[in-house]
């Protein structure tokens, strides 16, 4: 099985890149690459999940814990959005997400 | 939610909860089935739709929904469940079987014309049996096609819900559900309750801790919204505030089990069995036994190389190991057991369906449902006993004048039964019938020239004559069995799952036919034997004996206390190429009957062995069954004993036929 390969997360200076499925099925192995940067005070502010091809409740709670964990350490936190990761955080009234209030994607 | 992968979960649970109506139907037929039969065959139906209807599949949608109508009827005790009503349910069932099979795959193609044609009989049956007719203008279409129009004056509901940390894990995704509910109507405010997410180092990315508190604008009602969390229902904590004109002071639900149907929820008891059970991946415990087989296959090298170096501390911790070893596989095998009372029931059926065709009072009787035996034996089982219970009311029982006559009870009994015996499982089917007539078998066997005239024959073999190819005694051909096919088929299945079938009688008392099959297909007692540096496996139960090689001077036969054996020589068949050594034996297998010799160069001796299954290389070689690895890594194949008495009994004959 290649579950890894589904989902990648790829850590930049300025910038951590997901790309692929945030999905239940990955996110123990998202997870265990995320947590590390989690509660790192020099973790890229920026989550670019522009390359985000799904992404479902387990993928929004990390994405949410991410956010929670950088707000308690007053750290700025922003994403950009895919299509799929707009359309969830409109649904949960999360749009539009800070940082990127054009609302497009790069 | 990702339909792809959740479709196959809805076959199957639909499948079940389609075996569970089944269940509960024949309950109802045999007049055993109270309201809570009743009940369970309704919320069946009713759940079969709403996932249905969770995946847009419609055509599923509208007929369960008739049924579901015609069971709420029932139900409510304003129509009878008649003998005809159950038929007619259960060929229903049947349907929604086919229709599930046909529209649950990834890419549905068109309903056959039969199943359309089935499809309106079975309505207009149950339309002539309840007055219940399929929604001229959908009465009732799924929750989706819903979507209000007009809904800013729709009533505002306010819903609040929390899912159970469990549900992701369950393969269903909360979003989804608050997805669905836009089909409703209109969400128009929504707050995301994310206080629950702990710290990151408590964190499992695959519990949920998600709640949502919306309010949603539809002229749905309660039932309707509720249906949509109906798939987690049971580990979410639903609260639904009606509209404040429709609600009555005390209207707040606040049960922590989704207040949905009290009724329902009480009777079910199959739904805390269900959550003691995981459903797993058939090839992820494949992968266990395979692992846990070379894990065996390690333990025993590194067995002998602790003995090689002395060391008895060593020795011992590994004898230790090694017992544990064992004790895992035993677990692991342990794991693809089921029990074969879910193989039993389907019987049930078969006997109500049967005994009716042909108009016999007919009784199933089933004991031993909770032996337990591999999972592809009991899926492989199943062709071969109903052929062997169809035979057993179609010729066995007698009809119902004689049965009075021979002063038996007017209804017949069916018996299957299963039990363990040292090592192999064994399992029964008998009938209190005519059993079968001796001379008749002798008979028959001596026109179709099976046997020479003035053999002597043991009951055994004579009864044993039934299993040959081409064998019947049926003295009328019925829609059921009797035409000559049958009785050998259910052997070679049978044999080809490593088992034996054996048939006992006492005419006019009974039959009882006996499968005796191992417990497991994974692990034989194989006998090691080698040909020049090759070694291989010959299943244990196959050989008859050894000898030491001898031959008729340029002949591919030998001469067996008096008798012709013909023999193959492994090393040419195999193409083994290296030194030949000196000594060489024939091992004698046996198989339907037929013996013949294998000339191999040594005699290893007996193991137990982890059997693999070919790779695709090998795959199409006639000769050869599986693979194993032995303790030294090496790997040897396990030879298939009836192919290889298949081709030196076909080599005999071609060598006589030259030479006449």
């Amino acid at each position: 099985m290649s579950e890894q390969l589904l989902c990648q997360l790829t850590s930049g200076p300025d910038c951590l890149q997901i790309s692929g499925e945030m999905t239940v099925h990955c996110a123990q192995a998202l997870y265990q690459q995320w947590r590390p940067l989690l509660s790192d005070p020099g973790a890229p502010a920026r989550v670019d999940m522009s390359e985000v091809t799904e992404i479902d409740t387990a993928g929004l709670q990390l994405l949410l814990l991410a956010r929670r964990t950088a707000r308690s350490q007053g750290r700025p936190f922003a994403i950009v959005a895919s299509p799929v990761v707009r359309s969830v955080l409109e649904l949960c009234r999360l749009a539009p997400p800070p940082g990127e209030p054009s609302g497009k994607t790069p | 939610m990702n339909i792809a992968d959740a479709l196959p979960t809805f076959v199957a649970e639909s499948t079940d909860l389609l075996v569970e109506m089944e269940a509960a139907l024949l309950e109802c037929a045999r007049g055993r089935g109270g309201p809570e039969a009743v009940n369970l065959i309704f919320r069946s139906a009713h759940t079969i739709k709403g996932s249905s209807g969770l995946f847009g599949l419609q055509p599923i949608v509208s007929f369960v929904h008739v049924m579901e109508t015609a069971l709420d009827q029932v139900r409510l005790g304003r129509l009878e469940l008649s003998a005809e009503l159950i038929t007619a349910l259960l060929a229903c069932k049947d349907h929604t079987g086919a229709l599930i099979a046909l529209y649950g795959s990834l890419s549905p193609g068109e309903p056959s014309e039969a199943l359309r044609a089935e499809e309106t009989r079975l309505l207009a049956e149950l339309k002539r049996l309840t007055g219940i007719g399929a929604p001229a203008e959908s009465v009732e279409r799924p929750e989706a096609a819903v979507a209000v129009t007009g809904a800013a004056t729709a009533p505002l509901w306010q819903i609040a819900v929390r899912f159970g940390p469990d549900t992701l894990r369950n393969g269903m995704d909360p979003l989804g559900f608050i997805r669905f509910l836009e089909n409703l109507g209109e969400i128009t405010t929504l707050q995301l309750l994310e206080a629950e997410l702990p710290e990151p180092a408590a964190f499992d990315p695959e519990s949920c801790y998600l709640g949502f508190e919306l309010s949603l604008r539809t002229t749905a009602d309660r039932a309707r919204i509720e249906a949509v969390f109906e798939f987690v229902r049971e580990d979410c904590t639903l609260v639904i505030t009606p509209p404040a004109a429709e609600t009555p002071a005390n209207a707040v639900t606040t049960a922590p089990k989704a207040a949905t149907r009290p009724e329902a929820e009480a009777a079910r008891p199959g739904a805390e069995a269900a959550a003691r059970f995981l459903r797993v991946d058939a090839g992820k415990l494949d992968d266990l036994i395979t692992r846990v087989g070379e894990l065996i296959i390690a333990a025993a090298g590194t067995t002998v190389l602790a003995r090689r170096v002395k060391n008895d501390d060593l020795t011992e911790s590994m004898s230790s190991v090694t017992s544990l070893v064992e004790q895992v596989r035993e677990c692991a095998l342990q794991l693809r057991m089921v029990k074969i009372g879910a193989t039993f029931a389907r019987f049930e059926r078969v006997v109500h369906d049967v005994a009716r065709e042909i108009g016999k009072e007919i009784r199933l009787e089933i004991r031993g449902e909770d032996t337990e035996l591999d999972k592809t034996v009991v899926e492989r089982i199943g062709d071969p006993l109903t052929h062997l219970v169809r035979n057993a009311i179609d010729h066995g029982i007698e009809p119902l004048e004689v049965r009075t006559a021979r002063g038996k009870p007017a209804a017949g009994t069916v018996t299957l039964n299963a039990y363990h015996d040292s090592g192999s499982i064994v399992i029964e089917c008998s009938d209190d019938g005519g059993g079968l007539k001796r001379e008749r078998i002798l008979q028959k066997a001596l026109e179709r020239g099976l046997i020479a005239a003035g053999q002597e024959l043991s009951e055994e073999e004579i009864f044993g004559l039934i299993f040959e190819p081409g064998f019947s005694t049926a003295e009328n051909v019925t829609n059921l069995s009797g035409r000559g096919v049958g009785m050998d088929v259910v052997k070679r299945n049978i044999v080809a799952l490593r088992g034996n079938v054996r048939l006992a009688s006492v005419e006019g008392k009974g039959t009882t036919v006996t499968i005796r099959l191992p417990l497991t297909l994974a692990i034989i007692n194989g006998f090691q034997v080698a040909v020049g540096r090759a070694s291989f496996i010959l299943p244990l139960d196959a050989i008859e004996e050894c000898v030491e090689f001898s031959c008729e001077a340029g002949r591919d036969f030998t001469n067996l206390r008096g008798q012709v054996l013909p023999f193959v020589r492994l090393r040419e068949l195999l193409d083994v190429k290296g030194p030949v050594r000196p000594r060489q034996s024939i091992v004698i297998v046996r198989h339907a009957g037929t013996r013949v010799g294998l000339v191999v160069e040594d005699l290893l001796g007996e193991l137990q062995t982890v059997i693999k299954p070919l790779g695709k290389t090998f795959r199409r070689s006639e000769c050869v069954s599986g693979s194993s690895v032995l303790g030294s890594g090496e790997v040897a194949l396990i030879l298939d004993v009836p192919a290889l008495v298949r081709y030196a009994t076909a080599r005999a004959t071609q060598a006589t036929e030259l030479r006449a």
